[in-house]
């Protein structure tokens, strides 16, 4: 991560170097893609230097307003040159290759960010975003933030005795549930939060569950999607209370369904803290 | 009989200046006058859309000056790296693709319009798109769990190379199933696609089901079509195939419009069928593979313009296809066009754009046209 | 020169359609199939233009038939079949303008425009050339078809070979005028060299424009030879399994077959 970083401000230096007037990496129009990435910069308060965003950047409200240059796996060249960038900003998943080589090839410098649900991506995505932008103050300063979220979720977790059985509901569809398994932002929460995907055994990504295998997963706690602000969401906590396949689980006795804010589920600078909300919320004040 | 042999020679070189010298003479002549204004027709409007696809721009890339970045590379003139490189390595393997890959897939049409006589017949009968569709789909999908040394080696051209062995592997399947004895059925093949895209379709639903989300998403992506990730390289790797093809589809024309008397006549009046059918699936599946595998599933081309065209200039396919390269090309660079604008700076899929606007057209020249057919 | 088949059979789906076939058409001659329904008269042409495979041999103008390529065959034979359907909206121009596919050598000083025309005034459709085939009647369509089969062996013979002409029930749709038409345009054909072997339903016509005879039964030849002796009362009838009986026209001569209906001949 740190080569990143390194790389990140070589290119600076190199793009600096055809561009005539301008400062050392005085970059005041920069396309985000990817709504981890949009985060961080509006955490960081650099939210002016931003001139797009992709279509995964939806928080917070105030990127809305940018415009959008197309979803971070599809960009097109033509799109992000049209809004005259002079930095991208990129997880490292974004793609296709080609478009990123086109840009750099236009004396766009291109900074990758690697993207991982796990902690430590957060802080070295921090880092690296800290480093493209030249504010290493204020990114010192987010990241241990972060740490500290991070360090009260270990301590909290470490008291835990029994960890609770989570599943985490995407969407319902015809009745069959869209579950996150494996490798998901959904996933890595759950983890966070010191409970334990009760289907991560089954499998990776989301796929919908029938009602059998719901039953036999039993969670303690259900988590979905808390609306968007301006969003209808279709689906509803008592959709799910009432649902047949949750209804005999631990969950649906207990009522245990929770709402959980989208951008957690992105592995943003935000995620920790949502962490910690949901940790405290799962095991209340009784450990 | 030696004498016959002599009579044979004799004949086939008669044949041949008697044919060109017939051919040059068709061109000048009254009825042909209207062909040859319709080709300069479409090639002026090719060069035209051309051009304006080269200057298309919006926003900070509105103001590339065009001429400057061309030349400039070549040095002849003064552009800024941004200009050259915005002329050069965006917009010009995406026209130029684009054109390529229109007029590859009308021809296609054309081809199998007149190979399977039916003006709705479309390059996916012969099972290219299926198959390069599960190549795509098995690419995507599985390609993470394919040995490193197989991913390596072919590293960002994974999808292009499945998608391409795909459709080639689907068509040749077809053509064997189809061919007994050395005579090929178009019959059997028509049916057999049918068969073989109900198998694909499975088969591709099994692997979906394995998806990661953003498996998914690229797999809808692909299957919209997008000329939008156009590079030199893949140029240089698919349009010697779709060239070929091109090229050698007038040399079928004679053939076709013979067939469209039936076979058997078509034979009687000295054709090689089952060689016509041959080149035929060959260009089809060369020229389909190669343009499906550098920009995904792009339908609709391959059914409109050979069906536009034969109301303009009739079913004559000596100036067909020429006509349905020009008039396919003119057609996807406009959609392509449309696709980058309609909500600038995201871009439509391609291949929404040519459902979406191809459709309705398409069906109000039919309603016009209906007498004719 | 001729054209000779020794020992054809033909099995198809298992049933034994041709047996034994050996017969001789001889250019400058009309040379006509007839027979019943099933007896294989069509499948005897099939085997001719290479549609069917068979076991035995064919002939062409002293070589066997096999042994032509394909454009070959095209120069020496054209084909009229009973039915053309045209899956595009084609000229008539343009369809008998494929006779000129094979680039066969022709009259060399004249466009292919003209000769197209020709042809098609020769047919009797002279200002048909513009108009839609599909839009045109069953009869006109076989006329056109006609035409384009007679632009492709134009010339009667090529370097002093026969040329031949095989039609499958050249006249069924068409009205007596037409039907006349095309008997002499047959006629023509062969006596300046052709040959042409028609399959014929109708009797009455064969009678007046066959040289020689060929009545099919069963998938073997029951008779051939000069009208006259085929076209009679005892082959007619033992071959149809019905009472035929055979009048000569007193004023013209022409042979008359009266309709047979109920089992009973209606004498006219």
């Amino acid at each position: 991560m740190r080569g990143l970083t390194l790389s990140a401000i070589l290119l600076c230096g190199a793009a600096s170097l055809g561009m005539t007037g301008s400062s050392v990496c005085a970059q005041d129009a920069v396309v985000s893609v990817g709504g981890p990435i949009t985060e961080i910069i509006f955490a960081l308060e650099e939210q002016d230097r931003l001139i797009a965003r992709d279509t995964t950047s939806v928080y917070p409200p105030e990127a809305l307003g940018l415009p959008d240059v197309g979803y971070m796996r599809r960009l097109s060249a033509e799109g992000v040159l049209s809004v005259g960038p002079d930095m991208i900003i990129a997880r490292d998943t974004s793609g296709p290759p080609e478009v990123l080589e086109q840009l750099q090839a236009a004396s766009i410098p291109v900074v990758l960010v690697h993207d991982a649900f796990d902690p430590d991506a957060i802080l070295s995505a921090i880092d690296t975003v800290g480093a493209a932008l030249d504010v290493p103050a204020k990114a010192a300063e987010l990241s241990a933030t972060v740490q500290a979220d991070l360090d009260a979720l270990a301590e909290r977790r470490a008291e835990i005795t029994e960890k609770k059985r989570v599943i985490f509901v995407l969407s319902a569809d015809a009745g069959r549930l869209n579950v996150a398994g494996r490798g998901t932002g959904a996933d890595g929460l759950i983890t966070m939060a010191g409970g334990i995907n009760a289907v991560a055994d089954g499998f990776d990504g989301y796929k919908l569950m029938n009602n059998e295998a719901l039953l036999t997963a039993n969670p303690d706690v259900v988590l979905m999607l808390a609306p968007r602000p301006g969003t209808d969401h279709s689906l509803t906590p008592a959709d799910l209370q009432t649902h047949p396949g949750l209804l005999p689980t631990a969950a649906g006795a207990a009522s245990a369904i929770r709402q959980v804010p989208a951008a957690a589920l992105g592995f943003g600078p935000r995620t920790p803290a949502l962490a910690l909300a949901l940790l405290e919320d799962m095991y209340g004040g009784a450990q | 009989m030696a004498g016959r042999s002599k009579m044979v020679a004799l004949d086939r070189s008669e044949r041949g200046r008697w044919g060109i010298a017939q051919t040059t003479r068709a061109l000048f002549s009254a009825g042909d006058r209207r062909a040859v204004a319709l080709l300069l027709r479409l090639i002026l409007a090719a060069a035209l859309i051309v051009t304006m696809a080269l200057s298309l721009g919006w926003g900070a890339a509105d103001e590339v000056a065009v001429i400057p970045a061309l030349l400039g590379k070549f040095g002849w003139s003064e552009a800024s790296l941004r200009d050259t490189v915005i002329i050069w390595d965006i917009r010009m393997p995406r026209v130029l693709t684009a054109t390529l890959v229109g007029a590859a897939l009308a021809v296609s049409g054309a081809v199998m319009q007149g190979l399977f006589r039916n003006p709705l017949a479309d390059p996916g009968l012969i099972g290219v798109s299926a198959g390069a569709g599960l190549g795509a789909v098995v690419a995507i999908v599985l390609g993470g769990v394919l040995p490193a040394a197989i991913a390596g080696f072919f590293g960002r051209w994974l999808v292009p190379a499945f998608a391409f062995l795909g459709g080639w592997g689907a068509t040749l399947l077809l053509f064997a199933l189809a061919t007994r004895g050395g005579r090929t059925s178009v019959a059997t093949m028509l049916l057999a696609g049918i068969a073989l895209g109900a198998l694909t379709g499975a088969l591709t639903g099994i692997v979906v089901y394995y998806a990661t989300d953003d498996q998914l998403r690229d797999l809808t992506f692909w299957s919209m079509g997008s000329v939008a990730g156009a590079s030199w390289q893949q140029l240089f790797v698919a349009a010697p195939m779709m060239l070929g093809a091109l090229c050698a589809a007038p040399f079928l024309a004679r053939a076709l419009n013979a067939m469209a008397l039936g076979e058997a006549a078509a034979l009687h009046l000295g054709i090689d069928t089952q060689a016509t059918k041959r080149i035929a699936i060959l260009t089809v599946a060369g020229a389909t593979g190669a343009s499906v595998a550098i920009t995904g599933g792009i339908g609709f081309v391959g059914i409109v313009v050979p069906h536009l065209l034969r109301l303009v200039q009739g079913p004559d396919h000596r100036g067909l296809f020429v006509n349905a390269a020009l008039l396919g090309a003119i057609l996807l660079l406009w959609a392509d066009m449309l696709a980058r604008t309609f909500i600038a700076p995201a871009e439509l899929p391609i291949g929404i754009v040519t459902a979406a606007l191809g459709g309705p057209f398409f069906m109000s020249v039919l309603m016009r046209n209906r007498h004719l057919l | 020169m001729d054209l000779r088949t020794k020992d054809l059979s033909l099995d198809l789906g298992g049933r034994r359609i041709l047996e034994g076939v050996s017969i001789q058409a001889t250019a400058g001659e009309v040379t006509a199939i007839v027979g019943p329904n099933g007896s294989g008269k069509t499948s005897l042409l099939k085997c001719l233009t290479g549609e069917y495979r068979y076991s035995g041999t064919i002939s062409l103008n002293g070589a066997d038939i096999n042994s032509y390529a394909p454009a070959e065959l095209a120069l020496w034979r054209a084909v009229l079949p009973q039915a053309i359907e045209l899956s595009f909206p084609f000229t008539v121009h343009e369809v008998v303008s494929l006779a000129l596919t094979s680039g066969v050598a022709m009259d060399k000083g004249r466009a292919s425009d003209d000769l197209v025309q020709r042809a098609l005034e020769r047919v009797g459709l002279g200002g048909y050339a513009p108009r839609r085939y599909q839009t045109l009647s069953g009869g006109e369509q076989q006329r056109v078809q006609l035409a384009r089969v007679l632009l492709q062996v134009w010339e009667s013979t090529l370097y002093d070979l026969p040329r031949w002409l095989f039609l499958d029930e050249p006249v069924s749709a068409l009205d007596i005028a037409h039907q006349l038409l095309v008997i002499d345009i047959a006629q023509d054909f062969a006596r300046k060299g052709g040959g042409v072997i028609a399959v014929m339903h109708d009797l009455n016509l064969t009678s007046m424009f066959a040289d020689q005879v060929l009545l099919m039964q069963g998938g073997q030849v029951a008779a051939s030879g000069a009208a006259e002796e085929v076209l009679a009362d005892e082959p007619l009838s033992r071959a149809y399994g019905c009472a035929v009986v055979t009048r000569q026209a007193p004023a013209t001569g022409a042979w008359l077959l009266p309709q047979v209906a109920n089992g009973r001949a209606f004498a006219p």
